[in-house]
């Protein structure tokens, strides 16, 4: 399976979205397939533009409490 | 008084009657309770209603004020619990069909430390199915309807909770918020919600959503009521990883002190975009007096929150899917359709994704860091639009979210409180949003009643 999210082109084919759920130990039949496709089409697509767009030094934030950083 | 009176008293009112033993906490709770016997079935607030628990509690509430051992400000006020809550021998759904028969051994530690306070349960609320919605239409115990409009919904996913509350169905509730599950049906049912620092609350005993969001907070019809639940319900907690050290404090310390002197920014983008006139002109408003009552107010930029609806939402969705894998791959067919496909939208969510989207939330912390650095609160509208119509779908698009002004506090883990402050041109409540600093609560709570003190909205009630 050659198929990747480019930013900017928010198509999923719904083999690829059918195959995509099988890999996670899920059935999509054709109805479900087709209702899940334009919420996952623009969530994967926004995200892949943010990958494009963050600035190189953005790092995750620390895993400690937000206490450890309260002002 | 009229029994009905006893139900739209504050919580903080009617402890003070309770403890003078002006009013016994069985009369109190078995007005509750006929109430709830008359109203519920239009509003389905309730899924599980404990009388015979609540009775038997508040008869011992009053035999032992009567001893001279009060508990405290809220000992036998009446209190509903989101079913999301660990209930010790009562049925804790989630609103779902999987756990519908399930019955913890073991409270909730917020049940604990509610009961420790002298609470009285009066049961269990109804909500959007495992609180991962913004309606509370849940396919399957029904929908819970808005008091102020029964066609329309009363926001999710804490939805049994404001209705309950706004129609006098309980004293006080808990809620839970991820994505603005607290802020949400306060703002839509018109009572005071208030979203917690993340970490503030322990979570031990309440279904996850998100881990990285879920935190438990307060609502209620009265300011005063939720920094008393804050006092009841906040503090470390040994069995949860993600429960802050900082000890407990007293929320209600400057509930009087008004908004002289203080600093309240508002965004000059995303929370005022797309917001319909009517709920902008009367939030305005609200400022607008914040500033009469001696607030300074000045202008913020707060970028990227377009980007922060997307990483909170990747966020969520993926988190929602592990937690939720096992059933979603065994009992499909036992979700709604709505919740089954958020949570084979997570499934979907790539680990890079995830990554990226916790970057943002990096960025969108400084952002919300930076943007209260001289300013004191932010203050913004809670919901851009009216609730919609009982049924109608709802979009996770960032232009249209219903709950798109809220999300970002969610991602930056900052505390929130939505604050009733008029109605818009059809009837329904507005909310005001208030965003803190982190563990800064007790100052979101002085705000609020500054203004809810300057308005007096908070004390309209409904007919009937």
């Amino acid at each position: 399976m050659f198929w990747a999210i480019v930013p900017g082109m928010m198509e999923i084919p719904e083999e690829i979205l059918v195959a995509l759920a099988q890999q996670r130990g899920l059935a999509l039949d054709a109805g479900r397939a087709e209702a899940l496709r334009p919420p996952a089409e623009s969530l994967l697509g926004r995200l892949a533009l943010i990958g494009e767009t963050l600035p190189r030094d953005a790092a995750p934030p620390p895993s400690a409490a937000l206490e450890d950083r309260a002002p | 008084m009229r029994d009905d009176g006893l139900c739209f008293l504050s919580a903080a009112e009617l402890g003070r009657r309770i403890a003078r033993r002006e009013v016994s906490p069985v009369e109190v709770a078995r007005a509750h309770l006929a109430r709830i016997a008359r109203l519920d079935l239009k509003l389905n607030a309730y899924l599980t209603v404990t009388a015979d628990r609540a009775l038997a509690e508040a008869a011992a509430a009053e035999r032992e004020i009567a001893a001279g051992r009060c508990r405290g400000p809220l000992h036998g006020v009446p209190m509903a619990l989101k079913d999301l809550f660990d209930t010790a021998g009562v049925r804790t759904t989630a609103g779902s069909r999987i756990l519908a028969e399930n019955v913890p051994s073991r409270d909730a530690a917020v049940v604990e430390r509610l009961s420790a306070a002298g609470l009285v349960l009066l049961g269990k609320t109804n909500l959007h199915e495992f609180a991962f919605g913004t309606t509370s239409d849940n396919p399957h115990h029904g929908p819970v309807r808005n008091p102020w409009d029964l066609e329309r919904s009363p926001g999710g996913s804490s939805g049994g909770s404001g209705a309950a509350l706004a129609s006098g169905l309980c004293a006080v509730s808990l809620g839970t918020d991820t994505g603005g599950s607290i802020r949400i049906p306060a703002g839509a049912c018109g009572v005071v919600g208030l979203k917690p620092t993340l970490g503030r609350v322990s979570r031990r005993g309440v279904t996850p959503l998100a881990w990285s969001f879920d935190t438990v907070g307060p609502m209620s019809r009265a300011v005063e009521d939720a920094a008393l639940l804050m006092n009841a319900i906040a503090g470390p907690d040994a069995e949860d990883e993600w429960c802050a050290a900082r000890p407990a404090e007293d929320f209600t310390r400057d509930l009087e002190a008004g908004a002289r002197g203080l600093m309240l920014a508002v965004p000059r983008d995303w929370f005022f975009e797309g917001v319909e006139p009517g709920i902008e002109a009367v939030v305005r408003e609200a400022i607008a007096v914040l500033g009469r009552e001696g607030a300074r107010v000045v202008e913020a930029s707060l970028p990227g929150m377009a980007d922060a609806h997307t990483a909170h939402h990747a966020i969520l969705a993926a988190e929602a899917a592990a937690f939720h894998g096992p059933w979603l791959r065994e009992r499909p067919d036992d979700y709604g359709s709505d919740v089954r496909r958020g949570l084979e939208l997570g499934q979907l969510v790539a680990a890079v994704d995830y990554v990226n989207a916790c970057r943002v939330q990096a960025i969108v912390r400084a952002t919300f860091r930076a943007a209260l650095a001289e300013a004191d609160v932010l203050v913004t509208p809670c919901l851009p639009q009216p609730p919609p119509r009982v049924g109608e779908p709802m979009s996770r698009e960032p232009a249209v979210a219903w709950n798109r002004l809220l999300t970002p506090v969610n991602l930056a883990g900052y505390p929130a409180l939505s604050l009733p402050c008029g109605f818009d041109g059809g009837g329904m409540p507005v909310g005001l949003q208030i965003i803190g600093r982190p563990f800064e609560e007790a100052l979101v709570l002085r705000v609020a009643r500054a203004c809810e003190r300057a308005t007096g909205w908070g004390t309209r009630r409904l007919p009937g």
